[in-house]
């Protein structure tokens, strides 16, 4: 009798140590290979993908904070939104290798539909932010794209992973792809695009489009009216 | 000291497990038995009727978006690798067609669950709501802790040494700390974070493809793969042992309902602004699932 409870108290103690030496280690390294870049610290650069996300980032919260003193936050998101995020090269994702059979009409139609939808979706979602932490992880640039990591602060002590995938243009770094919690923004609307495409043809999805903001807006338009 | 003893010993310890759990009379037994013998008769059809790959050949063609050029590309293609592949959007999964031949069925799921949630479970959630925010977070956080051995258990069979360690400290430190797991010393005091591992990502890790996929009713999206881990899941959670299987179901209804009323209507904003919620739906899943065994 003897003998088991000190075999048991044997074993947790021996799982209690294993289990604490070991992610120390784990932490120390973790730490060294990721090291947070603070695009504010004196030794960072003041360009470059993290930063020019942060910065557009900072605009939008602030636009946030202010909702109500400033009637036109929404138009202000939606412009920083716009400078950001490009839009032309999001559609071609999106519409994959049904681009190629778009005419150019469909294709610009697309862009500014698909646009006007990530818009109202983002701006809605936007709504939602009170003032969560954003941290700002690593960046990554190879050649003319770069991927930055950033986590949101959930009340409940979570951290939600965001990654921005970014394309250099010209002299200034654009969003094209969103990341959040491993899915990727464009794969899932290509996903459920080419889905709806298999059964109608482009016309149709961009009927079903016009209809969604359409449904969005006035939506949107309830919720301020009573606001 | 006969060496028979200790076998018997053994034999009458599982025995024992056996009789208590009164899987011997439970219904659930057969329907259990049902699952796992038509899984079995399934698996092989769902193997030989992966469709081809037929996307493949088209993912190159639009790469052009964004001046990249040809010359770029293949300069990229020599170190690509997750995060920068040669395509613009290619990556893991990219282009992957989602199995989905029970469509009709899981959309038919996907329908009761969806009238479930709005007339049934989301009412329930919003009268939890008469409890504040940090209690039902720490209750969450309770049935979350309980979830630890399936992680570290999880890790473990991974070969991930490290997260199965942090698992274990992580239930030992919450649980008796953390009174319970209702707080998370561990994450604020030691910067020990969750591990998010489950049988499903053992499987997947190990090259076990996700299959089709599927809606289960009220448990949501979920695939062949991860479908069939939930069976052993289900055991793995220390309430079951405790409660049995009526009060261990009760439990799972309480913890769900109790996520359900911290959640900020996330499944509402999805019906509201997708053209096709399940599509949708159907994809976040696979590509989270996906990403989840990639890490």
């Amino acid at each position: 009798m003897r003998a088991k409870t000190g075999s048991l108290t044997w074993a947790v103690i021996l799982l209690g140590v294993v289990g604490l030496s070991v992610p120390t280690g784990v932490d120390a390294n973790e730490q060294a290979a990721m090291q947070p870049v603070d695009a504010y610290s004196k030794d960072a650069e003041m360009s470059g993908p993290m930063f020019e996300i942060k910065q557009t980032i900072d605009r939008i919260t602030e636009q946030l904070r202010t909702i109500g003193s400033t009637p036109g936050w929404r138009d202000n998101v939606t412009k920083l939104v716009h400078s950001k995020f490009n839009f032309e090269v999001m559609s071609q994702g999106v519409l994959g290798p049904n681009w190629h059979k778009a005419t150019p009409q469909e294709r610009k139609r697309f862009i500014e539909l698909f646009s006007q939808l990530l818009e109202e979706t983002y701006i809605g979602r936007v709504r939602e932010y009170t003032g969560q932490k954003i941290r700002f992880g690593s960046e990554h640039i190879r050649q003319n794209r770069a991927v930055v990591d950033t986590y949101i602060a959930m009340d409940s002590g979570d951290e939600i992973p965001i990654s921005y995938r970014m394309l250099l243009n010209g002299d200034e770094w654009e969003v094209y792809d969103v990341v959040i919690e491993e899915v990727s923004l464009v794969r899932n609307y290509r996903s459920s695009y080419s889905e709806i495409l298999r059964k109608k043809n482009i016309e149709g999805l961009l009927e079903e489009m016009q209809a969604k903001i359409e449904e969005l807006k006035q939506r949107r338009a309830v919720e301020d009216r009573s606001a | 000291m006969d060496p028979c003893e200790i076998p018997n010993g053994w034999i009458m310890f599982v025995t024992g497990i056996y009789e208590n759990t009164r899987f011997k009379r439970n219904p659930w037994r057969g329907i259990t038995l049902l699952w796992l013998a038509g899984v079995v008769l399934v698996a092989p059809a769902v193997a030989l009727a992966e469709p081809p790959a037929a996307a493949a050949e088209t993912s190159a063609e639009y790469a052009s978006a964004g001046a990249v050029s040809n010359a770029e590309m293949e300069a990229e293609a020599l170190y690509s690798d997750d995060l920068f592949s040669d395509d613009l959007y290619a990556g893991a999964g990219w282009d992957e067609e989602i199995s989905d031949p029970l469509e009709p069925v899981n959309r038919a799921i996907f329908w009761f669950n969806d009238k479930s949630y709005f007339y049934l479970l989301k009412p329930i959630a919003r009268a939890f709501r008469v409890v504040p925010t940090p209690v039902r977070s720490g209750v969450s956080r309770m049935f979350d802790n309980l979830k630890s051995p399936l992680r570290a258990v999880s890790s473990l069979l991974q070969l991930k040494f490290a997260q199965s360690g942090v698992e274990v400290s992580r239930l030992l430190i919450n649980t008796t700390v953390g009174l319970g797991g209702f707080y998370d010393p561990a994450r604020s005091w030691w910067d020990l974070n969750k591990q998010n591992e489950d049988l499903g990502q053992v499987f997947g890790h190990y090259g076990v493809g996700q299959g089709w996929y599927l809606v289960l009713p009220l448990l949501g999206s979920s695939n062949l793969r991860d479908g069939i881990a939930l069976i052993p899941e289900f055991y793995a959670n220390p309430l079951y042992w405790a409660l049995h299987r009526d009060g261990y179901l009760v439990s799972i209804g309480v913890d769900g309902i109790n996520t359900l009323s911290l959640d900020r209507d996330t499944y509402e904003s999805i019906v509201i602004e997708q053209l096709d919620p399940y599509l949708f739906i159907r994809d976040a899943y696979t590509q989270r699932r996906a990403g989840l065994v990639a890490e």
